[in-house]
């Protein structure tokens, strides 16, 4: 796996002069990414930063979701699969694969499968998460973003990956 | 000691108060003008409520003093000077109103006995003058009311004065106070600290001004008590306490301000020559230093950690007292017998030597001297009695300047910013990542083509490397200061255990790691102390053994390797490995019959609950402490050493990395992750024959060297990176943890390398085994081990049985990335040890 550092700082700061404006709750500026062809949200104000795939250490004793560490100049700093934190089906990180980095307290990276564009979303147009079942995790979901004809899952991302220890028990490391 | 009883002893405290402070006040002592302030509102308030009728016209003239000090406090007065004689004048008027003869038992900063009041009245102070005589009537009224307020306020130390004091005694500043039976002075009453929101960053500052002061304070005293003579120590000694002071009153931190007022008095008295220096004394200033600590201490803890309005103080009410006691010459501090030889003793001393004048003549002067309080030096007394010539007396004082001029004190200040740490860290992690990038930038083929270009970047390579020294170099600060603590700590614990000890210091402009400084504090107070009391005999042992009556410890640092070293040593009994063995088979940490060389017997020290001393005393023995000791000591990825000749002494060196932001690693790989294990736990590394392996249960593995049996970990496997590998193809680097070695299978040497370490954070912060991250040449993130973590995941990980490795040893697929040439080398570079053993290995392979 080659680094490829890729700082894409235009989709963040090209608007950032627009991002004082959002007043409400839940409107604002989202950044979007595909994860497994669904479309999701971020709350732009948590992201610092998007960087290309890059080597990342393995840390032991972390559950599968916890992909590893990577140097962000300089800085250490722990990243999330987010496909494996859904559960969904892993795939082969390739050339549109991006790391977000984002504020959550501390920095964190979450991986995902690409990165789309900036929108932005009326708190009008932001619908509490449907009750969709025992199988999905809803407390994750800020809301139900409507951009035109499209829904994003707009993701409280400071609970995915504030949510569950990243470290195992060693006692639950076991082969 | 007569009392009168007849004036309220708050009233005559304020006012003595009140005159002492306005004969030095100052336009820019603002913390004395608002000091005196409260003291008029208090005085006010209490002739309002005690004097009734009668008090008028003191009741006026302390409005007036009040409006007077505000202006002084504002600096509205249109002539600040003019205002402060005016200021001078109302105290002496109203002191004069109240009262004339009492004031003489408020000279609490005179020395004076209040029964020689006799001759005060011929001082120069204005309060001591004529009695008032309209204002006495209505004090004798007062006592009834008054006893009956002051009763119950009475509090014993410690205890907070808001419920029980009477309103007269609890005035702003808290000083005023409830009187006492016998002493003249009122007893301090502490109040409870509140800390303005306001005033929270001068505070903080103010506390980490004081722990300098504080050091300052404790080096200044070792001084003065070398030199007991010498009064440029006292200066040097009497400067940080004035300092302390007057930020704690502009801070309102009253419980200190008071308490090194009062120190302060009495240190003025010894710089005057009034007191005589005795260890009494020292002892008594060194207590206050410690109550200083814990206050200081109390109100950092609580600006860390706010809990409730006010911060928890610990008592000062008796050392108040004591010193106050000290400086009215009620007592004299306690101690040894004085030493001989103050200043004015010998002043006198040389005149009756040199045959000037009698010894009885000098012994007038003395004593007049004490009486007056003047301030008068002993020949001024002498020539105004006419017993002596000034010529005299400059020959008689020739010899103390002369002992003065060859001590001079020591320059200091430096110039210095402070500088917020995570600045620093920033700095130095910045710095790092320029030094990967250039790095990067330098190996680029574009570069190495182009001699221009290449001779370039090695340039700015040098360049970035300065840099990141510098940038290291301003976490470093002297040890010096440290080892100024532990002056002190032999010097308590040789009194108490009743030893002469003389310390050495050298090497204090070795420069360690502020953390590491910080750290290293408690085990060194910890082995200085053992030193001390364990090493160092009685001094009849060590005249029957033929030694100096006086022990000697040494305290040094140096620079070695990389490393600094502290080493501790003392010419005491020694270690004697066969009782410490003895004592080991008693305790079981040792099986009986075992062999065990001299060092590994004086490794038993470190057992915990291990200790030789015959009897507990209250220094120490206990045997809780070495094994701390190494803890901290290891925590801080240092290691310690014990040499040591039975009758002769020992010597512990603690040997520290420069720094806690950089270690020396191994880089090893194991998969395809690369970890990093720090240098100074590695004892060596080996390339195993399968005759040193023996496997346990088809699980376990042992690995034999020269007889000791160290247990190995699969580290691929325990990390879940890769399947159990065959040590014989491996290598296994033996590693110290705690008191034991593990060794760690990793499939690859790369080589060392110094690291920077970062924290992986909190959320990572339950990581077994793993210490931290370090960003390696590459630009990659390697994980930092660390062996005693390792060992605990060891220990709760259940392995799979063994594979028959006999039968899988040729078809170990990891087998294809072990590269022997590249092993040989890097481990050649740990230890030549290690080189041995690959060598060995490699002919048996």
């Amino acid at each position: 796996m080659e680094a490829t550092i890729e700082t894409l700082e235009d989709v963040t700061s090209g608007h950032s002069g627009e991002l004082a404006a959002t007043g409400s709750d839940t409107g604002g500026k989202y950044l979007t990414f595909l994860l497994d062809n669904e479309e999701y949200g971020v709350e732009i104000l948590k992201i610092r930063e998007i960087i290309g795939i890059m080597d990342i250490t393995r840390v032991p004793q972390t559950p599968d979701f916890v992909e590893g560490v990577v140097n962000l100049r300089g800085k250490v700093i722990p990243v999330i699969d987010l496909r494996s934190k859904f559960g969904l089906q892993r795939t082969e990180y390739n050339d549109q694969t991006c790391i977000i980095v984002v504020d959550v307290g501390m920095l964190m990276g979450v991986i995902v499968d690409t990165v789309q564009e900036v929108h932005n979303i009326s708190a009008d147009d932001i619908e509490p998460p449907p009750a969709l079942g025992a199988s999905v995790d809803t407390s994750f979901i800020l809301g139900m973003g409507k951009v035109k004809d499209d829904v994003k899952i707009l993701l409280d991302i400071d609970r995915v990956l504030t949510s569950g220890e990243l470290v195992q028990m060693v006692e639950a490391v076991k082969a | 000691m007569a009392t009168k009883n007849d004036i309220s002893d708050d009233v005559q405290s304020l006012i003595g108060n009140l005159s002492n402070t306005a004969k030095t006040v100052s336009k820019e002592d603002l913390g004395d003008l608002a000091k005196m302030h409260s003291w008029c509102e208090a005085l006010a308030s209490s002739a309002d409520q005690e004097t009734g009728q009668a008090a008028p016209p003191a009741l006026d003239q302390a409005k007036s003093l009040i409006g007077l000090l505000e202006a002084a406090i504002l600096g509205e007065a249109e002539d600040a000077n003019a205002n402060l004689s005016a200021i001078t004048e109302a105290v002496a008027e109203l002191a004069n109103l109240i009262d004339g003869g009492a004031s003489s038992q408020m000279t609490n900063s005179t020395g004076e006995p209040a029964d020689d009041g006799v001759q005060a009245g011929e001082a120069t102070n204005p309060t001591e003058a004529t009695m008032a005589p309209e204002l006495l009537p209505a004090a004798e009224d007062t006592p009834p009311q008054h006893e009956a307020s002051s009763a119950p306020g009475v509090s014993p130390p410690g205890n907070r004065p808001e419920a029980d004091a009477p309103p007269d005694a609890a005035p702003s500043d808290g000083t005023a106070a409830e009187p006492q039976d016998e002493a003249a002075e009122p007893p301090y009453e502490q109040a409870p600290l509140k800390i303005d929101e306001n005033e929270l960053e001068f505070i903080k500052g103010f506390l980490e001004e004081t722990g300098e002061h504080i050091e300052a304070i404790e080096a200044a005293l070792l001084e003065v008590e070398r030199a007991p003579e010498d009064s440029t120590h006292i200066d040097n000694l009497f400067r940080p306490f004035h300092t302390i002071k007057g930020m704690a009153g502009f801070l309102n931190l009253q419980d200190i301000n008071r308490l090194t007022h009062e120190v302060e008095t009495i240190m003025d008295q010894a710089r005057k020559g009034k007191r005589k220096v005795t260890p009494g004394l020292i002892d008594l200033v060194f207590d206050v230093v410690d109550v200083l600590k814990v206050q200081v201490n109390s109100i950092a803890s609580h600006m860390a950690d706010p809990k409730g309005d006010t911060i928890p103080q610990p008592p000062v009410v008796d050392m108040i007292g004591k010193l106050r006691a000290v400086s009215s010459g009620r007592i004299e501090p306690e101690g040894r017998e004085p030493r001989a030889g103050s200043l004015e003793n010998t002043v006198g001393e040389n005149l009756v030597e040199q045959g000037a004048c009698a010894k009885e003549v000098v012994a007038i002067a003395l004593d007049s001297q004490k009486k007056e309080n003047s301030g008068k030096k002993t020949g001024e007394i002498l020539v105004g009695m006419g017993a002596a010539t000034p010529k005299q007396i400059s020959q008689a004082i020739r010899p103390q300047t002369q002992a003065k001029a060859g001590t001079s004190a020591k320059a200091t200040g430096d110039q210095s910013i402070r500088i917020d740490t995570i600045k620093l860290d920033g700095l130095v992690d910045m710095v790092g990542e320029l030094v990967i990038a250039q790095t990067l930038v330098g190996a680029s083929s574009n570069v190495t083509a182009d001699a221009k270009l290449a001779k370039d970047v090695d340039q700015v390579g040098k360049i970035v490397r300065d840099v990141q020294e510098l940038a290291m170099s301003m976490r470093m600060v002297p040890i010096g200061p440290t080892f100024q603590k532990m002056a002190r700590v032999v010097r308590d614990v040789s009194r108490k255990a009743g030893k002469q000890v003389e310390l050495t210091i050298s090497g204090e402009e070795t420069e360690l790691d502020k953390n590491v400084i910080q750290q290293i504090g408690d085990p060194l107070v910890h082995m200085v102390r053992n030193s001390v009391d364990h090493g160092i005999e009685s001094r009849e042992t060590r005249i029957a053994a033929g030694k100096a009556e006086k022990g000697d410890v040494r305290l040094s640092a140096f620079h070695q390797g990389g490393n600094i070293v502290i080493e501790i040593t003392d010419d005491g009994k020694g270690l004697d490995p066969r009782a410490l063995i003895a004592k080991g088979i008693e305790r079981g940490v040792v099986q009986p019959g075992e062999e065990l060389m001299d060092q590994q017997a004086f490794a038993l020290i470190f057992a915990p609950g291990f200790s030789m001393a015959q009897e507990v005393t209250d220094i120490s023995g206990r045997g809780v402490g070495m094994d701390v000791v190494r803890r901290n000591i290891e925590q801080l990825r240092g290691k310690v050493d014990i040499a040591s000749k039975l009758g002769h002494g020992s010597t512990f060196s603690i040997r520290l990395p420069l720094t806690l932001a950089i270690i020396d690693g191994m880089v090893i790989q194991v998969g395809t992750e690369r970890f990093i294990i720090p240098t100074i736990t590695i004892e060596q590394t080996l390339r195993p024959v399968p005759e040193q392996i023996t496997t346990v249960q088809r699980k376990g593995e042992v690995l034999n060297v020269r007889g000791r049996l160290i247990p190995l970990i699969q580290l691929g496997a325990l990390f879940g990176l890769t399947k159990r590998v065959d040590p014989c193809k491996a290598m296994v680097v033996i590693a110290n943890c705690e008191d034991h070695q593990v060794g760690l299978v990793v499939e690859k040497l790369i080589g060392q390398q110094q690291v920077v370490i970062k924290t992986l954070g909190e959320r990572f912060k339950n990581l077994k085994g793993i210490a931290g991250a370090a960003i390696l040449g590459d630009g990659k993130v390697g994980l930092i081990l660390e062996n005693s973590g390792l060992a605990a995941a060891h220990a709760a990980y259940e392995a799979p049985q063994l594979e028959d490795l006999k039968t899988t040893e040729h078809t170990e697929p990891e087998q294809d990335s072990l590269e022997d040439e590249h092993q040989i080398p890097d481990a050649d570079s740990v230890s030549q040890d290690a080189a041995d053993q690959n060598e060995q290995a490699l002919v048996t392979a």
